[in-house]
């Protein structure tokens, strides 16, 4: 009896447990966005070799470089794509643990797991490299499907380090300024300024009020009741941020604003940036060239 | 659902891009046009609610949680033009900013989740509520559905950019070169989830929003106009 009794409770503390993991969960994501958000500014902001690069160039040359990498079929050469990265990483004085934490992790990762059932002959279809026996049937892996998924994964791993280098080189307002040199429409440039601000302020709200629950609730029973607060908050943030409008318009006429946006061009090229474009159009120009002579 | 760089082929990436410049340019004509000057920073407002949004763990059976994207909500809020450039803008910020998300990827992404999530889902939510009351039991059924089938319908949109990838480009030898499942594989395992669980996610979170909107605001979930 006692140890039923004993089962039970645990098993109610478990399910406690699990209900309240969304808050700390979320409040976890938070923290670790702003912390990356922070890191990544400090990392823009180092004297490094791409930090001092015009944001108009790298942005483009990021772009040539993702083309180039897409456009990849040989893994050696992904894997000298990768080099090549990485080696930019340190002469722009990105800290290579963190570099590596961050491209490695969560993408490839996960990556990995949705590309390891196309190795097997059922998927991939070709030579047999090896026959496992899973219960009573036997299953092989190709060769085929080995370098297909080994291929897949370096070309997603060259992409994601591009798409973080980019990120962490750059201070994260002037990226989203330089989005101007493909002329979007101002009602997209002046949303996406304003916007960044917001998720901030947004974050903040939910953080204090997430806080607040778990200091002065403590427990949340069930997931039923944690759905129903987190429902709560959606509304009640929508509501708070759709009063916010007016206080933010008239803030915005009291800086001039007349009804159409304007923004501050201060971007300057030096030799260097050319030098930067013309080396990823040579990259993306061998890579097209290789594929030509492969075929 | 966001989907990373070397998932697709670059043709892919480019004809997502070529079908959302000209949805661009329509939302933000459309977006103008019908938008007061003191309404502007509500775009922004709605842009950086769905990026927030899409950070709430939701408590789901099993003791796991899941992520709500949000288009249908916004699109509800604030009408699915609206909607396409508020999310649009959420996934460029996370795409850029963030990591989530390729950046050639970001036409596609926004396809599926900027325009065909918040459309269909609008589509539905005005179908099924019709000229029902603000505060109508209808509205919020009509929310639900519209948040389930609009999720769906943008993982088979998604599914469709992963299943051709195998046709478009294979190599002789048999060897696959982006993702590497066709059709008959993306499509069930992709509409599966959604249908199974994120969907239900998505209907749980607008749902609910949408009840707390109907007692405290009741007209921010009518359409423009009515």
């Amino acid at each position: 009896m006692d140890s039923i009794k004993k089962e039970k409770n645990q098993e109610r503390c478990l399910s406690l447990r699990r209900a309240n993991t969304f808050l700390g969960k979320t409040l976890l994501d938070i923290v670790k966005m702003l912390q990356a958000s922070v890191s990544s500014e400090a990392t823009a902001a180092k004297a490094g070799v791409l930090q001092r690069c015009d944001p108009r160039f790298k942005l483009i040359s990021c772009l040539i470089m993702l083309v180039a990498v897409v456009l990849t079929r040989e893994i050696i050469v992904l894997l000298a794509f990768y080099s090549i990265i990485l080696l930019a990483a340190i002469v722009s004085k990105v800290k290579l643990g963190f570099f590596l934490k961050r491209t490695l992790l969560f993408i490839p990762l996960f990556s990995l797991f949705i590309v390891l059932p196309a190795i097997f002959e059922a998927v991939t279809p070709g030579d047999i490299v090896v026959r496992l026996n899973f219960f009573t049937k036997e299953i092989g892996i190709t060769r085929q499907g080995l370098l297909s998924a080994a291929i897949l994964l370096t070309r997603i791993i060259d992409c994601v380090s591009l798409s973080v280098l980019l990120m962490l080189t750059t201070r994260h307002n002037v990226l989203l300024k330089t989005l101007r040199i493909f002329k979007l429409p101002s009602v997209f440039v002046m949303t996406l300024g304003m916007a960044h601000r917001y998720i901030y302020l947004l974050l903040e709200m939910v953080y204090n009020s997430f806080t607040a629950i778990k200091s002065r609730v403590g427990i949340v029973k069930s997931a039923r009741t944690g759905r129903r607060i987190i429902g709560l908050h959606m509304g009640h943030l929508w509501l708070k941020s759709y009063k916010m409008q007016n206080q933010v318009y008239d803030a915005m006429v009291s800086r001039g604003y007349t009804g159409e946006p304007k923004t501050l061009d201060d971007f300057k090229s030096h030799p260097r940036d050319f030098f930067l474009l013309v080396f990823s159009i040579i990259i993306l120009a061998g890579v097209i060239c290789l594929n030509q002579f492969l075929n | 659902m966001h989907i990373p760089d070397g998932y697709l082929g670059l043709e892919t990436c480019a004809v997502g891009y070529a079908a959302m410049i000209p949805i661009w340019g329509i939302a933000s004509y459309k977006v103008k046009k019908n938008l007061k000057a003191k309404q502007v920073p509500l775009l922004a407002i709605g842009a950086a609610f769905s990026f927030v949004i899409m950070m709430f763990n939701i408590p789901i059976p099993g003791g796991t949680t899941g992520h709500a994207v949000g288009a249908v909500l916004v699109a509800i809020l604030l009408g699915p033009w609206a909607s396409t450039i508020a999310i649009s803008v959420a996934l460029i910020i996370q795409s850029l900013l963030f990591g989530d998300g390729g950046i050639l990827a970001i036409g596609a992404n926004c396809f599926n989740i900027a325009f065909v999530m918040s459309f269909s889902g609008y589509g539905i939510y005005k179908l099924i509520s019709g000229k029902s009351s603000a505060t109508s039991l209808r509205r919020l059924v009509a929310a639900g559905i519209a948040a389930f089938l609009g999720l769906t319908l943008a993982a088979f949109t998604t599914s469709i950019m992963f299943g051709i990838q195998p046709l478009l480009h294979q190599t002789e030898s048999g060897q696959f070169l982006y993702s590497p499942y066709g059709l008959k594989i993306a499509i069930p395992a992709m509409v599966g989830e959604h249908l199974l669980i994120f969907g239900w996610v998505e209907l749980i979170v607008t749902v609910l929003v949408v009840k707390f909107l109907q007692k405290q605001e009741p007209e921010m979930i009518l359409p423009a106009g009515e």
